[in-house]
């Protein structure tokens, strides 16, 4: 059985000595589960992911990066649930309607739940994702992701945050690791892990959601109410990331559960062999911002520096 | 039969040959698997072999994303 067939029944309703008919089938779990025990049931495994990776003690603050999308809004709404101290901070890429769609819903989130929503605009900081990707002759995620990781890193420690905490599901970090593993990067592969403790000007990072797949977190959303950007980031659409993600749930629809059995098993059995084993950079602090960097200007630096050269000329 | 399906925020009017038209039928339209994507029928999560009816609001939702 991969799928709901009509009639079955919640099997932890069962357990309580109830009959209810089950909302949804999660063939990894073979676990037909109505929506009430289901939305229940994301919240407790991300605390026993939470508890087991030790990602977070209670005073803790955490900053949690909101996209819009359906993980992070999610990921937001459990931290707050399990009673943590979390607020959002969302950054406008500037990316059109995309970006302005999905800050208004990250906005209507924050009210929701009644937490702080920091917001910071690339337009004011640097330049819009479009323009850098005029300007710099990258591919544009790239770009975006080398931004995103600074102004997070940097804005969470302005603001008295010692954790950040990032709605990467299973499904990300499978495609990651898959990648990853063929081209046997041990340098990637050594820092795979949910938890990157705190370390050289860098603040701890988390991803609570590592075990949770994508459709577990639109069921949850969609249980949930939470209304999150639905569309693609005009810039992804097409990315490889998506033609490797179908590439494996193809896998996973044939033998469900191999998504979760490939992740824990690397972190079980192959992390513990790659730990030690990159190439330790040492860090300097940027000469401009003192944000940690491999050489003596950060990259973010040294695109405002090209980006005022340009303004000059 | 001719279906009215929301699909990213955007409304797709859908021909299909045969008058009986399941959920997963309209996934395959898609080119979407039921591992990462599901079918909303009047705001219930409906399984894979639910018929639809044209009367109803349909959404298809994928999970799938490449951030
Ligand atoms: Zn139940
Ligand atoms: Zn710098």
């Amino acid at each position: 059985m991969n799928s709901l067939k009509k009639g079955s029944l919640c099997l932890i309703c069962k357990t309580k000595g109830t009959k209810k008919e089950a909302d949804i089938y999660l063939p990894a779990y073979r676990l037909p589960i109505c929506k009430e025990h289901y939305l229940d049931w994301v919240v407790r495994r991300v605390e026993e992911t939470i508890k087991e990776f030790r990602m977070i003690k209670r005073d803790d603050r955490i900053l949690v990066a909101v996209s819009g999308g359906k993980d992070s809004l999610a990921l937001w709404d459990i931290l707050v649930k399990l009673g943590y101290e979390a607020d959002g901070f969302y950054i406008n890429l500037g990316i059109g309607e995309y970006s302005e769609d999905s800050k208004e819903l990250a906005i209507k989130f924050s009210k929701e739940i009644n937490r702080t929503l920091h917001i910071i605009s690339l337009k004011d900081e640097l330049l819009p994702i479009p323009k850098l990707k005029e300007k710099f002759n990258k591919p544009t995620c790239s770009v975006c992701g080398t931004v995103k990781r600074y102004y997070m890193n940097k804005k969470a420690k302005e603001l008295g945050y010692n954790v950040l905490a990032t709605g990467h599901n299973l499904d990300d970090e499978v495609a990651v690791l898959f990648k990853n593993v063929l081209t046997w990067d041990i340098n990637y592969l050594s820092r795979q892990y949910p938890v990157l403790e705190e370390e050289d000007g860098f603040v701890r990072k988390v991803k609570p959601l590592c075990r949770m797949s994508e459709k577990e977190m639109a069921l949850y959303s969609f249980f949930r109410g939470i209304e999150y950007i639905e569309y693609e980031c005009p810039f992804a659409e097409g990315a490889s990331t998506i033609e490797t993600k179908k590439f494996i749930s193809a896998l996973e629809e044939k033998s469900p559960g191999m998504k979760l059995q490939f992740y824990n098993s690397f972190l079980k059995r192959v992390y513990p062999l790659m730990k030690d084993k990159d190439q330790k950079v040492i860090l300097k602090s940027c000469k401009i911002c003192g944000e940690p960097s491999v050489n003596d200007t950060c990259s973010v630096c040294n695109m405002k520096l090209k980006i005022e050269d340009y303004t000059k000329s | 039969m001719t279906l009215k399906v929301l699909f990213r925020s955007k409304e797709h009017v859908i021909d299909f040959s045969s008058d009986i038209v399941k959920a997963k039928d309209i996934l395959k339209h898609f080119d979407l698997s039921p591992e990462y994507a599901f079918v909303v029928v009047d705001g219930k999560v409906v399984s894979e072999d639910e018929n639809l009816k044209p009367d109803k609001k349909i959404k298809v939702v994928s999970a799938i994303s490449g951030g």
